[in-house]
C-alpha cells in the first residue's frame, strides 16, 4: 500500500478529540432542589446502562469517522503488481557499493599478511565480484570513502565505468564513513521510488551507529566491530602540534601532523613507548609562512596503553617546548576471515557457519565474518539478533527485505551472468519517428536486417525498450552501436533514421558524461532527416526529452506522472529550431507529455522509462497503443481507495446521526 | 365591560398584549399583589367577570322568597315566569347557607415552597384563600388546618364565619411558606383528630407521599364524615422535568442526594409520576374525593374552573 500524502498519517492522533472533548465537555453538575426526588429512584439502572453503551458506539463511531477522514486525506492506494508480459520480467533493483578505502582500509590482516594484501583489496576485489554478477539493468552506484582515491559512481547503468573506478581505487587518507555511507541511502546515488536498493558496504569501521533507513536498507553489522571506532581528532598535548583525522587499527595509526609556520625544514619524529617508530621533514618553503602537514604511522604488537611523543628537530625550530605527549590506547584488533553464503542460501544457514567459523560461542569476539548473503528470502531476522546480542564477531551485509520473484534468485544471480555488451539497456535511446509504414515493412525498406544490424535488431526485440507503436504512421528504433551511427534509408511509403552510440564503448568521447549524449544525437538526427518528424524522444540516464520540430511553435505542454491523473506543466526549453519537453526522473515507468496544438486539441507522447518489456515483435498485433497502454497500467498499478473510504466515511456517519446526539450522556448514580 | 378597558394591556409570554381580565389571574402577575387577601378578591371576581357571571349569584346560595318590586332593584332580579303569571313585578330574595363548616388542610412541608413562578405554597395558599372568600360570601364558615414538623399541630382555626375571622385566615395561610412543617400524611392523621364535626375538608398539598399514608389519611377524614376535596398542586418542573445538564438533586425534605442525567431519567420519572397520579386517583374514586391537579404554572381561572367542573353544578 502506498500513499498519496503520507504525511497526513501523522494526523491520526486526531481520533482521540472525541474522547478528549467527552472529558473536557463534561458539564459540571449544579445542585438543584427537587422535591419529587422519589420518582427519580425508579429504573435508573437500566437506563444508565443504555447510554453508556450508546456512548462508547457513538464515540467509537467518531473516532472512527475521523480516522476514515484522516485516510482519506492521505489518499491511500493498493499496489498492484503490473501485468505480466512476458517471463522476462526484471525488477530493476539498484546495487550500491559502499567501499570504505579510508586510511585503515590499509591494513593488512595477518591470516594474509604474507600475501601483502590489505583489507582495502579485499573490499576491491569483493565489490569487482558482485559488479561482475550485477546484471546490465541495474544500476550501480560506488561510493568510496575517499573519493580522491576512487571515482565516485552515482546509479549507472554501464558497469564498465564502475569496474574500471573500482581498480583505479586505492586506500585514501580522508576517513568521513559515517558522512559518506549516510549518503548511501540519502544521497543522488540512491532512486528513492525505485525498489529497495540493494546495499554493500565493504568496510570494517561501525557503521551501525550511523543513522540508517531501515525501511530502505538493510545493514547488520556485530558488536565487535563497534569497538574500533577511535577518537577522530585528537592533539598530543595541545597548542600547535596537532595530530588528527587518523582512525587507527593494531597494526598501524595514520597521523596528520600539523605544524605552524616557522617548521619549514624542521624533522618531525614519533616515538612510542620511548621507540621511534617514524619520522618525516616539512618541506622547506621560501619564507616559512606556510604550514608544515606530514603524515606519520605507527605499530603496535598488542593492545594496551601507549605513551606517544613528537618531537622536532632542530629542537628550537618552534618557540617552546618542542616534545608533545599523549597516552592513547590501541584496542585489540579481531582476526577477520570471511565466508560466502551459497547461492540461495538463507540466514540460518549463516549464522550456523558463524558459530562453527567461531568455534561455538566460546570467543565469538576474536573473529570478524564477512558475510554476503546473495539469493533466496532473508529470514530469521531474530534469529541473527539473537547472535549479535551474545558477542558473536561478525559482519552481515544483507541485501534488502524485498522477497523477490522466483526467478531473480537474490540480488546477486546465482550464477555469474554474461551479459552481452549490446543488449538492451533499461534507459537506452530511443526515437520515434513518422512514418507512414508499418514497422516492420519500414525497416525492411531500410534495409535493417539480422545480419546487418543485429544490434538494433535486439534492441528492438529486447527488453528494455517501452512498447514500439508498430502502426502505420509511427516507428520506433533504437540503436546501441560503438561507433555513431547514422543511417538513413528512404522508400516511397516513409523514411527511418536511426541514430545511436554505445556511450560505454571505450572509445566513445561520452564515456564518462552519458548526459551529453541526448543533445549530440538529437542534434544529428534533426540535420539528418530534416525536421520532417513531429518528434524526437529520446532518454538517456535520467534525462528524458522530446524535441518536437520547430513548426509546432510555441505552445503549452504538459506531463503526467506515472501513476498519476493530473498533468502538470512541463517546463520547455527552446534550442534552435525546436522545442525541447525535457524533464529528470529516475521513477520508472509509463510519462506522457502532451502538447498544446491548437486546433487539434493536444499532440501527445507516451515515454516509457524502464517499462515492463515489450512483448515479442513477432506479434504486432499484440502491442498496444501508447495512450491504452498507459491508461491500463494506470489502472492496474494502483487502485485508489478514496471511494471506499467515503462510502464507508457516509455510513460512520449516519451511523453518528442515527445513534442520536448523546456524546455528553452519563450515567445515573446516588 | 368598561372596568375591562380600564385594565392595563399587558405582554403575555409569547409577547402578544392581553386585556383580559382572566389573563390578571395568572400566576406571573398576581404574584405582585403582596396581599393574599386582595390576591383572593381578585381571583374570585376576575374569575367570575371573565366567565360574565355575577360574582355573588349562583354558589351555593338558595332561594328564599319573592317581594315587591321597586325602583332601584335591579331588574335581573325579576321573576319574570312570576309576571307571567299574576302580571306583577316580584324580585328574588335569596338565602346562604351558613350550616357549612369547611375546613383548608395546608400542606406546609418544605416541598411546598418549591415551584416557579410562584412556589406550590402560594399558588396552594391563593387558591385556598379564593375558595374562602367564596364560602365567606355564600355565608359558610372557614377554618384551617397546618401542622408543623413532626406532626404538632401548627395552626388551626376553628370555621368562622365572620368577616374578621377570613382575614385572620389570610394571615395564617400567608404565613405558611417558610415555615417548617410536617408531610401531607401527618397533616390527614392530626386533621382527622381535630375536626370532629363533619364538614367540607379541602386538602391542599402536593401529596409527595407514600400513598399508603395518604389513602390511611384520608380514610380517617372520611371515617368522621367528612366532604373531601383534594388540591394536588404541582410545579411545572415537576409535572414535565425539564432539565437537561447533569445536576444534583436535592431533595429539601430529607436533604438526599441524587447525581443524574435529566435526559437519561426523563422517560421513568414520568412514568413514576403517571403512576403516582394514578394511584391517587384510585384513592379519590374509593373515597368518593374529588382531586384536582393544580399547576403552579397555570392561571387561577384555569384552577377554578377545573375545581368547578369538578364540583359538578357549580356549588362549592
Amino acid at each position: 500500500m502506498s500513499w498519496l500524502a503520507y504525511t497526513a498519517l501523522f494526523a491520526m492522533p486526531a481520533v482521540l478529540i472525541p474522547v478528549i472533548l467527552h472529558f473536557l465537555g463534561r458539564p459540571t453538575p449544579v445542585e438543584t432542589l427537587f422535591p419529587a426526588i422519589q420518582f427519580l429512584l425508579r429504573k435508573k439502572v437500566a437506563a444508565a446502562r443504555i447510554y453508556t453503551l450508546r456512548e462508547i458506539i457513538i464515540l467509537l463511531c467518531r473516532m472512527a469517522v475521523i480516522a476514515v477522514a484522516v485516510l482519506i486525506i492521505a489518499g491511500p492506494k493498493i499496489d498492484v503488481s503490473l501485468p505480466t508480459c512476458t517471463e522476462k520480467d526484471v525488477i530493476s533493483r539498484d546495487v550500491i557499493l559502499f567501499l570504505d578505502n579510508s586510511p585503515t582500509s590499509a591494513y593488512k590482516p595477518p591470516e594474509v599478511a604474507g600475501s601483502g594484501i590489505t583489507a582495502f583489496d579485499l573490499y576491491r576485489d569483493l565489490a569487482l565480484t558482485i559488479a561482475s554478477r550485477v546484471s546490465d539493468d541495474r544500476p550501480i552506484s560506488l561510493m568510496p570513502v575517499d573519493p580522491n582515491k576512487a571515482v565516485s559512481v552515482n546509479r549507472s547503468l554501464y558497469h564498465d565505468q564502475v569496474r574500471a573506478a573500482l581498480r583505479a581505487a586505492g586506500p585514501g587518507h580522508l576517513a568521513d564513513i559515517d558522512g559518506v555511507f549516510a549518503g548511501a541511502y540519502s544521497g543522488p546515488a540512491l532512486n528513492r521510488d525505485a525498489l529497495r536498493p540493494a546495499l554493500v558496504a565493504l568496510s570494517m569501521a561501525d557503521l551501525s551507529a550511523t543513522e540508517i533507513d531501515k525501511d530502505r536498507v538493510t545493514v547488520l553489522q556485530c558488536r565487535p566491530l563497534a569497538r574500533m571506532a577511535a577518537p577522530r581528532n585528537y592533539a598530543i598535548t595541545g597548542g600547535e602540534f596537532f595530530l588528527g583525522s587518523s582512525p587507527f587499527s593494531r597494526n598501524g595509526v595514520a597521523l596528520d601532523v600539523m605544524l605552524p609556520p616557522g617548521s619549514s625544514g624542521a624533522r618531525v619524529t614519533l616515538l612510542v613507548d620511548g621507540t621511534v617508530q617514524d619520522a618525516a621533514d616539512c618541506p622547506r618553503t621560501g619564507d616559512g609562512s606556510e604550514t608544515c602537514r606530514v603524515k606519520l604511522s605507527f605499530t603496535l604488537p598488542e593492545a594496551r596503553d601507549a605513551l606517544l611523543e613528537a618531537r622536532l628537530d632542530p629542537p628550537d625550530a618552534l618557540p617552546g617546548d618542542n616534545t608533545y605527549r599523549a597516552v592513547i590506547n590501541v584496542p585489540p584488533w579481531p582476526t577477520m576471515t570471511g565466508h560466502d553464503l551459497p547461492p540461495g542460501g538463507r540466514l540460518d544457514t549463516a549464522l550456523e557457519a558463524l558459530r562453527s567459523a567461531a568455534g561455538g560461542h566460546e570467543n565469538p569476539e576474536s573473529k570478524v565474518h564477512v558475510f554476503l548473503a546473495r539469493g533466496g528470502e532473508i529470514a530469521g531476522l531474530s534469529g541473527l539478533s539473537d547472535e549479535i546480542s551474545r558477542g558473536a564477531g561478525c559482519i552481515v551485509f544483507l541485501a534488502g527485505k524485498t522477497v523477490e520473484p522466483a526467478d531473480m534468485k537474490g540480488f546477486l544471480p546465482a550464477d555469474p551472468v554474461e551479459t552481452p555488451r549490446a543488449a538492451p539497456v533499461a534507459r537506452g535511446l530511443g526515437f520515434a519517428l513518422s512514418v507512414e509504414s508499418s514497422l516492420s515493412a519500414a525497416l525492411a525498406d531500410a534495409g535493417i536486417t539480422s545480419g546487418k544490424n543485429e544490434s538494433i535488431l535486439q534492441a528492438l526485440s529486447g527488453t528494455s525498450l517501452y512498447p514500439l507503436d508498430t502502426r502505420a504512421g509511427s516507428a520506433v528504433l533504437l540503436s546501441v552501436e560503438k561507433q555513431p551511427v547514422v543511417l538513413q534509408r528512404t522508400w516511397g511509403r516513409g523514411r527511418v533514421v536511426v541514430v545511436g552510440m554505445d556511450p560505454e564503448a571505450p572509445e566513445s568521447p561520452f564515456a564518462r558524461a552519458p548526459g551529453t549524449l541526448l543533445p549530440f544525437i538529437s542534434e544529428t538526427a534533426f540535420r539528418t532527416i530534416g525536421w520532417h518528424p513531429t518528434a524526437l524522444v529520446g532518454t538517456v540516464g535520467r534525462d528524458t526529452k522530446i524535441f518536437v520540430g520547430n513548426r509546432i511553435g510555441d505552445r503549452q505542454a504538459e506531463v503526467l506522472h506515472p501513476g498519476e491523473q493530473t498533468w502538470r506543466p512541463l517546463y520547455i526549453e527552446r534550442p534552435v529550431g525546436a522545442l525541447e519537453l525535457g524533464f529528470s526522473t529516475y521513477i520508472d515507468g509509463w510519462w506522457k507529455v502532451r502538447l498544446e496544438n491548437p486546433g487539434a486539441g493536444f499532440l501527445s507522447w507516451t515515454v516509457g522509462i524502464n517499462p515492463a518489456p515489450t512483448p515479442a515483435l513477432a506479434d504486432p498485433a499484440a502491442l498496444l497503443s501508447p495512450g491504452e497502454t498507459l491508461d491500463k497500467l494506470s489502472e492496474a498499478s494502483q487502485s485508489d481507495l478514496t471511494g471506499p473510504l467515503g462510502i464507508l466515511l457516509l455510513i460512520l456517519a449516519l451511523v453518528e446521526i442515527a445513534a442520536g446526539n448523546h456524546l455528553f450522556r452519563r450515567t445515573v448514580r446516588e | 365591560m368598561a372596568k375591562e378597558k380600564t385594565l392595563p394591556a399587558v405582554k403575555t409570554a409569547k409577547g402578544t398584549e392581553d386585556r383580559s381580565p382572566v389573563f390578571y389571574l395568572s400566576p406571573e402577575w398576581l404574584a405582585r399583589v403582596k396581599s393574599l387577601e386582595f390576591r383572593a378578591r381578585l381571583v374570585v371576581e376576575g374569575f367570575l367577570v371573565g366567565l360574565h357571571r355575577s360574582p355573588y349569584k349562583g354558589f351555593s346560595v338558595e332561594f328564599s322568597e319573592h317581594r315587591s318590586y321597586v325602583p332601584g332593584d335591579d331588574p335581573r332580579r325579576i321573576d319574570w315566569k312570576v309576571y307571567g303569571r299574576t302580571r306583577r313585578l316580584f324580585v328574588k330574595e335569596y338565602r346562604a347557607e351558613t350550616n357549612l363548616d369547611a375546613y383548608f388542610l395546608m400542606d406546609s412541608s418544605l416541598s411546598m415552597n418549591y415551584g416557579t413562578p410562584v412556589s406550590k405554597a402560594e399558588y396552594g395558599g391563593t387558591c385556598a384563600a379564593a375558595l374562602a372568600l367564596l364560602l365567606y360570601l355564600q355565608g359558610d364558615r372557614t377554618g384551617m388546618v397546618a401542622v408543623e414538623e413532626g406532626g404538632k399541630e401548627g395552626s388551626f382555626l376553628r370555621a368562622r364565619g365572620r368577616r374578621q375571622d377570613l382575614a385572620h385566615l389570610y394571615r395564617e395561610i400567608s404565613r405558611l411558606p417558610g415555615r417548617p412543617g410536617a408531610a401531607v400524611d401527618a397533616l390527614l392523621m392530626r386533621s382527622a383528630d381535630i375536626l370532629k364535626k363533619r364538614g367540607l375538608v379541602t386538602v391542599v398539598s402536593d401529596f409527595l407521599a407514600p400513598l399508603d399514608e395518604i389513602r390511611r389519611g384520608l380514610g380517617r377524614l372520611r371515617h368522621r364524615g367528612h366532604d373531601i376535596i383534594l388540591l394536588w398542586v404541582l410545579s411545572e418542573e415537576e409535572h414535565t422535568f425539564p432539565f437537561s445538564q447533569p445536576a444534583v438533586f436535592v431533595e429539601p425534605e430529607t436533604g438526599r442526594r441524587i447525581i443524574t442525567e435529566p435526559d437519561a431519567v426523563r422517560a421513568s420519572y414520568l412514568a413514576a409520576l403517571e403512576e403516582h397520579r394514578r394511584g391517587l386517583q384510585d384513592i379519590a374514586r374509593d373515597m368518593e374525593t374529588d382531586l384536582v391537579e393544580l399547576r403552579t404554572d397555570r392561571n387561577y381561572a384555569i384552577a377554578l374552573d377545573d375545581f368547578l367542573q369538578r364540583r359538578g353544578s357549580g356549588k362549592v
